[in-house]
């Protein structure tokens, strides 16, 4: 193979794009922009699948709910026991939470307040990278919290500061912040308000034998799965999540939102596709003329089409670079516009950045969305160019 | 060296089948200075693109260095141009765009060579054309007489067997006409065969033929031996 | 139908490779009727200028079909979430098997198929005659029926993926041994051994015909030209050596490299153990290259060509020699170091 030969190519058909610089803009600047629209769409969603994955270390291997009146309801703690014993099932313990509708600055704003069991949780290794300042909380501590950044900067507080919650359902309490959360696990912990569950119930009006949920955690990970059908069998009354069911149900989520999207931006890119084949379709007399000499000093048809392609493949790369480019940038800005779509609800998270995440898989991904269309389209264009006779095109 | 025989060709013209050749046999032997003359639209131009194998015949049997080269596909006539045959138009036909030495090498792209290698090639060429502070200059900024010398070096730049040239003095004041002339004969002395179309038979360069091939609607009407001596 | 990014992208690419495939069959069929070498009319000049588009948009073909390997597991991979019970690759497989297994298997066949095709196409034209001309040109009829089943399997398995509990690799190969052929829950060396018998057999063989073909540089004759039972001896061979393979990964070498008894899965193995996408990447592109080269000699006009493409032909089989040979060295020095 004559890999200088196709070098040679190549850097003639960079000249060709350099000599006719208004319509290879023509044809890079939409790729570019489609692209960006693209880009920033899948690293959004490269975010959420790994803050998804990062929370998955927080949460336990398995959630049970309570069933009453075919609804989600409180769970009563007398089957703590019974799950405790199931083989393979280390822990069980309770958990107290629901969601504040609260007013800030004439904003409505939904927050979740979780009230958990200190004593029998053990976060010590994984709690420290997870904090922005203060600590978190300890066994026994009461009327303290620790805050999502999202709540933490709503309220204006830091680590000593008291806060007083109210929601529009009447619900109050006060407590003062120990401890912020970073943004790491943000998805999950930016609208959260932990405190202990003595606190949550209080809060809530559950009594001692009443929880949200139980938290059942296994001897190991693995085994999460036959725990959740062995409970499913002995509670007809309970709704069981595995940690792993959870965690896909997030990045599902957003997997089909920018599926969704996607779908949409095909048709974009199917109008651009068209746009990209009106430019490279026409081939002017000067063009032509110049493809007669090239034949008549001996270049083969094939070398005027490989040309042709490079071209081509030079505008897709060149173009979808940019628009990668430009979409990173703008998803890093944090969407601005579109914010809302890319997170499912913008009024819960007053401040919340769209998370982002680059890797190779993506970039790939965007690189054939890019490049290979424009191969597609322009294979016909490349093909005519190469049949032209060169006596009839010296001619003209 | 090419042997024509019962050469004709058509065209499609519109709705109308133009027959550009008809039926004409022509020899041309290794070194051979060949003028093709003619009023426009007598078939010169054509039969100087089927030599050139840039168009195919209808009917008969052209053959280039003992084969049979009307049945060739295109990649391996391409490969025939590339090889053995080199040209000079009537417009220069240099690319906008490009500099003088890119376009004299035009016809090395596809053989890999190197740039470097390419450039050395080029400038050598140009030397011997008086070209050389030419060769940084765009296509566009030389004179009409630059650019067929230029056009000439690009002829020239794959060392080919055959010089095909159709109405090389057309376009070039009287200074460069000499200059194209002497280097048509420093060429003939090479031993390149020669093949150039004009159609004004008092052109100067009829002192270099060997034969003079007359032609009238697609016919070839005379061959005279030796130049014209007008 | 479960939609994100990487099944749009697999789709578009899909669609693309449809619209490839059946062009290039259409056309591709149509010359080949009407391809006369000895025509010197405008008509013959006109199939030329077209077979061009064919090579063009068949060149493409083959770099889509090249993409769409990576591009339909990563696919795949992207769906493990939100189909219930799936863990890996198999999991998604079982939403639509035994189709889903024919898609997958055959994303290796077309590019093989391809690569076959651009071979034939640029010994095609190294000659005057342009022997294989008609024959290429019929090829893409077959190849875009291909093409086209396995379009509809592509997207009946999009369709048919609703979440939905499928068992996995575990869960499929740890239930209890009656319920499957023991063909594949067994854990045994055999098809290995058969394995590396059979290749080290097809190894002779190209020493054989490597040698051979060299001496045959400037003949016409050579008793394998033109021999089609050869061809169909030898493309039953590879296949069973294919077969055999992958056996011999489900069986014995998945298990022993991932270091996990019951654990069969071939997609796992690709994902987690480095080397194993380059042996058996190396082995199957060797095997491939075998076989095409006795498409190419079992040509009904190969002889006529062979001293031409004799060289060509001689490079082929010290690629495939080559590559089946490397293959075999990293998957002994991984078995060697397992031990």
């Amino acid at each position: 193979m004559n890999i200088a030969m196709h070098i040679n190519l190549w850097l003639m058909a960079a000249g060709n794009l350099r000599r006719y610089r208004a319509k290879s803009l023509a044809v890079m600047v939409p790729l570019a922009l489609i692209m960006a629209a693209s880009s920033f769409m899948m690293f959004t969603r490269g975010g959420f699948i790994k803050e998804a994955g990062t929370a998955r270390n927080f949460l336990p291997d398995v959630t049970v709910q309570g069933i009453e009146a075919g609804r989600v309801g409180k769970i009563s703690l007398a089957i703590k026991e019974r799950i405790s014993k199931i083989t393979q099932v280390k822990t069980v313990v309770p958990r107290v939470w629901g969601y504040l509708p609260i007013k800030i600055n004439d904003t409505d704003v939904s927050y979740t307040l979780m009230g958990l069991d200190f004593a029998h949780l053990d976060y010590s290794e994984k709690i420290p990278w997870t904090m922005e300042s203060g600590s978190f909380l300890a066994p026994g501590d009461r009327k303290k919290a620790v805050l999502g950044n999202g709540v933490a900067y709503s309220f204006e507080a830091e680590v000593g500061d008291k806060i007083k919650i109210e929601d529009t359902l009447g619900n109050k309490g006060e407590f003062e912040v120990v401890g912020i959360f970073n943004s790491a696990v943000q998805v999950y912990s930016t609208d959260l308000i932990v405190v202990s569950l003595a606190d949550a119930r209080s809060f809530f009006g559950y009594n001692k034998n009443e929880a949200s949920d139980l938290l059942v955690y296994t001897d190991h990970p693995e085994n999460a799965d036959q725990v959740a059908w062995d409970i499913t069998r002995l509670f007809n009354n309970t709704r069981v999540l595995t940690s792993k069911a959870l965690t896909n149900l997030v990045i599902e989520a957003f997997s089909r939102r920018g599926g969704t999207f996607q779908a949409m931006w095909l048709i974009l890119l199917v109008g651009v596709l068209l746009l990209i084949w009106a430019q490279s379709s026409h081939i002017s007399v000067d063009v032509s003329q110049e493809i007669g000499i090239l034949k008549a000093m001996g270049w083969q048809t094939g070398e005027i089409i490989e040309m042709e392609m490079m071209e081509s493949l030079i505008l897709g790369i060149t173009g979808t670079s940019i628009g990668i480019l430009a979409g990173f940038v703008y998803a890093l800005m944090g969407t601005p516009g579109i914010s809302g779509y890319c997170l499912g609800c913008a009024s819960i998270y007053p401040k919340f950045p769209v998370p982002v995440h680059c890797d190779l898989q993506s970039i790939i991904l965007l690189f054939v969305l890019g490049v290979l269309p424009m191969m597609v389209v322009s294979a016909i264009p490349a093909w005519l160019a190469g049949i032209i006779d060169p006596d009839e095109a010296i001619r003209s | 060296m090419i042997k024509l025989t019962n050469i004709t060709k058509t065209y499609q013209s519109g709705k109308v089948m133009v027959r550009a050749l008809n039926n004409i046999s022509l020899e041309i032997k290794k070194g051979e200075f060949i003028l093709l003359v003619g009023p426009s639209g007598s078939g010169k131009t054509t039969l100087l693109n089927i030599i050139g194998c840039l168009t195919r015949i209808t009917k008969g049997s052209f053959r280039l260095a003992d084969q049979e080269v009307s049945h060739f596909p295109d990649h391996f006539l391409s490969a025939l141009r590339r090889k053995k045959m080199g040209f000079i138009f009537q417009q220069f036909n240099l690319l906008s765009g490009y500099s003088t030495w890119e376009n004299v090498t035009l016809p090395l792209l596809p053989t890999g060579i190197s740039e470097k290698k390419r450039k050395a090639r080029a400038m050598k060429l140009l030397e011997e054309l008086n070209l050389e502070t030419r060769a940084d200059f765009m296509a566009n900024e030389l004179s009409g007489g630059e650019q067929q010398r230029a056009a000439i070096v690009r002829a020239l730049i794959n060392d080919p067997e055959i010089i095909l040239a159709d109405e090389p003095l057309s376009n070039i004041d009287m200074v460069n006409v000499n200059i194209v002339m002497d280097i048509l004969a420093e060429l003939k002395k090479k031993g390149k065969t020669i093949i150039t179309s004009f159609h004004d038979p008092k052109t100067l360069l009829s002192r270099l033929g060997d034969r003079t091939v007359s032609f009238q609607s697609g016919n070839i009407a005379k061959i005279t031996d030796g130049n014209m001596n007008l | 139908m479960i939609l994100n990014s990487y099944i749009i992208t697999y789709l578009v690419c899909s669609i693309f490779s449809l619209v490839i495939g059946l062009s290039a069959a259409f056309y591709g069929f149509g010359i080949g009727k009407k391809w006369d070498i000895n025509n010197q009319a405008e008509e013959q000049y006109r199939l030329e200028k077209q077979v061009y588009l064919i090579i063009t948009v068949v060149s493409l073909g083959f770099l889509l079909r090249i993409l769409m390997i990576p591009l339909w597991f990563w696919t795949l991979h992207s769906m493990i979430i939100s189909i219930p019970g799936a863990m890996c690759l198999v999991g998604v497989h079982n939403i639509n098997s035994p189709f889903s297994y024919l898609a997958s298997g055959l994303k290796l066949v077309l590019p093989a198929l391809y690569g076959y095709w651009l071979i034939l196409n640029f010994l095609d034209r190294q000659m005057v005659t342009q022997p294989f001309m008609k024959q290429k040109l019929i090829f893409l009829a077959p190849l875009g029926v291909l093409i086209l089943l396995e379009t509809i399997l592509d997207v009946s398995f999009f369709f048919s993926a609703p979440p939905r509990q499928v068992s996995c690799c575990t869960s499929l190969f740890d239930v209890p041994r009656e319920n499957i052929p023991q063909i594949v829950s067994q854990s045994t060396y055999i098809w290995l051994i058969i394995f590396y018998v059979l290749t080290i057999f097809i190894l002779v063989e190209m020493g054989y015909f490597f040698i051979a073909q060299k001496k045959s540089k400037h003949s016409e004759r050579g008793w394998w030209f033109g021999n089609k039972p050869l061809m169909g001896l030898e493309t039953l061979l590879i296949i069973l050596v294919f077969g055999v393979f992958i056996l011999a990964l489900h069986t014995k070498l998945s298990p022993l490299f991932l270091h996990l008894p019951f654990h069969h899965c071939i997609f796992c193995l690709a994902q987690e153990t480095w080397d194993a996408l380059i042996f058996m990447g190396m082995i199957l592109i060797g095997l491939i290259l075998f076989l095409i080269y006795f498409w190419v000699v079992s040509s009904a006009n190969y002889s006529e060509a062979n001293p031409t493409l004799s060289e060509k032909m001689v490079n082929m089989l010290k690629w495939s020699g080559g590559l089946l040979t490397g293959g075999l060295v990293i998957l002994s020095l991984h078995l060697f170091l397992v031990f």
